[in-house]
C-alpha cells in the first residue's frame, strides 16, 4: 500500500526524496520504496523520517481506517 | 607447485589486496574501505548472498556431474574452481543491481566506474598477451590468463546489467510521469 501521507508530508517540507534520504541516512531508493509501499521500514527509520518531517508516528505510519 | 611459486602467489595476492584497498578508499566518499548500506539494502543484500550461494552450488554440482560422467573440461582445476567464485559474484551482483542495492551510501559511482575500467584493463592486458603469444592454453588446458578473462567478462557483465537497469528505471520513471 502506497504511503501517500509520507509523500505529501515530504512535499509540504519542500524536500526531495534525495534530501530526505540524506537527512535519514538512507538511500533515495529506500525512501522511494517506502513511499511506494514496497518496503516496511524498521521503527528506528520510521522515527528518523518522522523527526525529519516534523510529524508523529501515527500521522505517517499508522494504517488509515478503512 | 614449489615453495617459490607458492611464495610468488602469496606475494601477488597481498599486492592485489593492497591495490584493492587503495582503490576502494579512492572510490568511497568518506575514504572508508567498507561500503555502507541502509537497512533495506542490507536486507536485500542478504538475499543476494543467498542467490550467490545457490549459483555457486549449482555450478559446482554441474562440474561434479560432468567429472563423474567423464566429460573433461579443457581447463586447469584452479580455473574451474575460480569459475565458481565468478558465478557466485555474478549471482550476488545481478541480484543487487536489479534490486537497487548495488551502490552503497558512501560509494562515488563515477569513481567506481573508473575503478572498474582500471580493473578491466588490468585483466584485459594479460588476456591479449596470452592470445597473441598463444599461451591461453597450456597442455591443452585453459591456464592462468583465463582467470583474467573471467574477471574481465564479470566486469563487462556487471557494466551491461547496470546499464540495462538504468534504462529500465528511466523508462519506469517516464511512465510514472
Amino acid at each position: 500500500m502506497k504511503n501517500l501521507r509520507m509523500k505529501s508530508a515530504r512535499a509540504a517540507k519542500d524536500l526531495s526524496q534525495d534530501d530526505l534520504a540524506r537527512i535519514c541516512g538512507v538511500s533515495r531508493q529506500t525512501v522511494s520504496a517506502i513511499e511506494k509501499g514496497d518496503y516496511n521500514p524498521t521503527i528506528n527509520l520510521c522515527i528518523a523520517i518522522c523527526k525529519a518531517l516534523d510529524r508523529k508516528l501515527d500521522e505517517l505510519f499508522w494504517p488509515e481506517d478503512e | 607447485m614449489n615453495i617459490f611459486a607458492l611464495s610468488g602467489v602469496a606475494v601477488g595476492m597481498m599486492v592485489g589486496v593492497i591495490i584493492i584497498v587503495a582503490l576502494f578508499k579512492f572510490a568511497n566518499t568518506n575514504r572508508a574501505v567498507k561500503t555502507e548500506y541502509d537497512e533495506r539494502q542490507l536486507a536485500l543484500r542478504y538475499k543476494g548472498y543467498r542467490v550467490g550461494f545457490w549459483t555457486m552450488l549449482v555450478y559446482e554440482v554441474v562440474m561434479i556431474v560432468l567429472d563423474i560422467g567423464g566429460i573433461r573440461i579443457p581447463a586447469e582445476a584452479f580455473v574451474i574452481h575460480f569459475g565458481a567464485v565468478v558465478a557466485g559474484c555474478l549471482g550476488l551482483s545481478i541480484h543487487s543491481i536489479w534490486n537497487d542495492v548495488y551502490w552503497g551510501l558512501n560509494n562515488n559511482r563515477r569513481r567506481y566506474l573508473v575503478v572498474f575500467a582500471v580493473l578491466f584493463l588490468i585483466n584485459a592486458v594479460p588476456v591479449v598477451n596470452a592470445v597473441s603469444e598463444g599461451t591461453m592454453f597450456k597442455d591443452g588446458k585453459l591456464s592462468t590468463a583465463s582467470i583474467n578473462l573471467m574477471v574481465a567478462i564479470l566486469i563487462l557483465v556487471i557494466g551491461a546489467v547496470l546499464l540495462i537497469k538504468q534504462l529500465a528505471d528511466r523508462k519506469a520513471e517516464a511512465n510514472e510521469d
